[in-house]
């Protein structure tokens, strides 16, 4: 049976590889919001105002290691097929999901000074959550066949946040060939919880010329899990009441980060083309509402030892168990502590190197890659991304093909390759319907038959006007 | 033409993308099911612990006992099916002994017991006792989850010969879970 559960799945699942990843988007000149890929790309129109709440539509997420498929197949053995996932996997896979809309988008050229100017507000979710391995083996089959195995604790690494973010750009040629561009942002977090770069091992030992049978050793333990805006939320008494918080808190009512984008467009001469920019270059400092909880030490557990202490009628018996949890906390103490901390934004960094080809004919009205002495009608070229994570930065590198099908319409695929999928053929059209501009991507169509299958899967679409097209 | 070929394929993708083969209801079957083995109690007895006392000519004894918390906590009372307890004797002492354990609930009524008798040891070689106990089934386990501490006492049928030796412990237990 067919379920049409696309969006379903991509809120559940979504893409990623690599988040954030817009391969098709970045240089696709056609939609305004490309601006927000690379600051510096040369917007074709005069002047563009996105459909409040619908210029910019963005969902992703996925799983670097298993897809929906390989657990929830129609078959049989859904335990085993969890417990071979679990084994599969790697401490660097990992599930993310990313979701972005925007509230408002617009922007216009300045005639005299030819720069373009944009600006507008989006919220944006991020989660990342790498597998701990080790501690899944220990939650689904425990310690018993894994006596003197030590358990990482530090596979525990996740990240996530909700934020708005206010921006305000500029994208100008500079000389012939060069045009750059630059994008200041102000971010509002909502909220913002991490635990990354934690330290330290589980063991159990079997003992030799020890007190007991076993060791349970909890070794050089540092972890420290960081929140900011979760006890706000979480306060909030009633449904209206957290909808209130969370709307104060992404209107720069709650705490606020700088960040800046920057991005450049160099014509090596009428054919060839090298865009690149960075992404969110910026950290937002959270100072109020800050809860971070840590937990450091070591600590030597063998049960409990009797002592079979003399005692007199009615005088009370040793109480081991409340001593051995005081030695505890003494020894692997948690602290709760609200001092602010700094949370740098995942930079991500594109490149792209684009061949233009292809002149429309006579008459054929055209914007095409407009790159003033060149209005080509289509592109091949090469895409390179990376994002800052926890553990490492992710890579992605992608092929692409744009086209302008008719003066209206036009489309670009884009092949990418990354560090957990070589098969994700992804497309994207737009569509100038007079002053009203649509675009659709997607990626992953090869698993369109069945999306259960994919690891990765995203949608991006909107909606803006674009005016006094040049 | 094959760009715009692909297009409408795309489109008609897109509109019917679809997940299938895929049952979902499987997920309330996915069940974890950890062994843990976790260390209980362990104590070294000397023959002068065991005095005698020649008022009453009874067996002597000593005993002691500790909460275990994590036994009663509804997670364990939903999750647990199945409990191994090991305990391993170590005596070099010329005597046989005597070991209860006994489960309490937190009014310190006994939910669960069982004996062990540990064999004669020598004092320059250690006897070793060895003894399992296994719950396995519905009742046992609720008797055990409904426990919150454990007591061991341990008799020596006569006053010992000698002052040298001793008696060791060392004891786990095994949780089989599943949730």
């Amino acid at each position: 049976m067919c379920k049409r559960s696309l969006f379903i799945l991509l809120l559940l699942i979504g893409a990623v590889g690599i988040s954030q990843n817009k391969p098709i988007l970045f240089g696709y000149e056609d939609i305004p919001q490309s601006l927000m890929v690379n600051p510096a790309a040369d917007m074709p129109q005069g002047m563009h105002i996105g459909i409040p709440f619908a210029s910019h539509l963005y969902v992703h997420g996925g799983s670097s290691g298993a897809s929906v498929y390989d657990i929830f197949k129609d078959e049989a053995g859904i335990n085993q097929r969890v417990t071979q996932a679990i084994f599969d996997l790697k401490p660097s896979d990992f599930f993310a999901a990313n979701q972005q809309l925007e509230f408002i988008n617009f922007g216009w050229k300045q005639k005299q000074s030819g720069i373009y100017f944009s600006g507008g507000i989006y919220q944006e979710l991020d989660v990342m959550v790498y597998f701990p391995k080790d501690l899944a083996i220990l939650a689904w089959e425990g310690n018993r066949n894994y006596i003197g195995k030590a358990f990482d604790l530090g596979e525990l690494s996740v990240t996530g946040e909700a934020l708005t973010v206010f921006h305000f750009g500029a994208s100008k040629k500079v000389s012939k060939n060069l045009r750059l561009g630059a994008r200041a942002k102000i971010y509002s977090s909502i909220a913002h919880f991490s635990s990354t770069g934690n330290k330290g091992t589980f063991t159990t030992v079997i003992g030799d010329g020890t007190v007991n049978i076993y060791e349970h050793l909890i070794s050089n333990a540092d972890i420290e899990v960081r929140t900011s805006g979760i006890q706000a939320l979480s306060d909030a008494e009633s449904g209206s009441a957290t909808v209130n918080q969370f709307v104060k808190r992404g209107m720069l009512g709650g705490n606020l980060g700088l960040g800046v984008d920057l991005g450049m467009s160099y014509d090596f001469d009428k054919h060839w083309t090298l865009d690149a920019s960075i992404l969110d270059l910026g950290a937002v400092f959270h100072t109020g509402d800050v809860e971070r909880y840590e937990s450091k030490g070591d600590f030597v557990l063998n049960g409990v030892e009797f002592v079979f202490p003399a005692l007199s009628d009615g005088q009370e018996t040793v109480d081991y168990y409340t001593g051995l949890t005081d030695q505890f906390n003494m020894e692997v103490p948690r602290d709760t502590i609200t001092t602010g901390y700094v949370q740098f934004r995942p930079t991500k960094l594109n490149g792209s190197l684009t061949y233009g080809f292809g002149e429309f004919g006579e008459g054929e009205d055209c914007n095409c890659l407009n790159k003033e002495d060149a209005r080509w009608r289509e592109g091949v070229g090469a895409h390179f991304y990376s994002i800052m994570r926890p553990k490492r930065p992710q890579f992605a590198f992608s092929v692409f093909y744009y086209r302008k099908l008719t003066s209206f319409l036009s489309a670009k695929v884009a092949y990418t390759w990354d560090e957990y999928s070589a098969t994700n053929l992804g497309m994207g059209i737009n569509a100038d319907l007079g002053w009203v501009n649509f675009y659709l991507m997607t990626d992953n169509i090869l698993r369109y038959g069945n999306l259960a299958k994919a690891k990765n899967v995203s949608l991006q679409l909107g909606l803006n006007l674009k005016i006094n097209k040049q | 033409m094959l760009l715009r070929s692909l297009l409408v394929c795309v489109i008609v993708a897109t509109a019917y993308a679809c997940v299938k083969d895929t049952d979902f209801d499987q997920a309330s079957d996915i069940e974890a099911t950890p062994e843990i083995e976790l260390d209980l109690v362990y104590f070294t007895l000397t023959p002068p612990q065991f005095t005698l006392d020649t008022d009453s000519g009874r067996p002597i004894s000593v005993r002691d006992t500790t909460d275990i918390r994590f036994l009663d906590d509804s997670f364990v009372q939903d999750a647990l099916k199945r409990v191994e307890y090991y305990f391993r004797f170590s005596n070099s002492i010329p005597s046989e002994f005597n070991a209860n354990v006994r489960f309490l609930n937190g009014d310190n009524d006994v939910r669960y017991q069982f004996d062990i008798d540990v064999a004669q040891g020598a004092l320059d070689t250690p006897v070793i006792t060895e003894h399992i106990e296994i719950l396995a089934t519905r009742a046992q386990i609720r008797r055990i989850t409904e426990s919150s501490k454990v007591v061991v006492r341990v008799t020596i049928p006569e006053a010992p010969q000698t002052v040298e030796g001793f008696l060791n412990l060392q004891s786990k237990g095994t949780y089989f879970l599943e949730y």
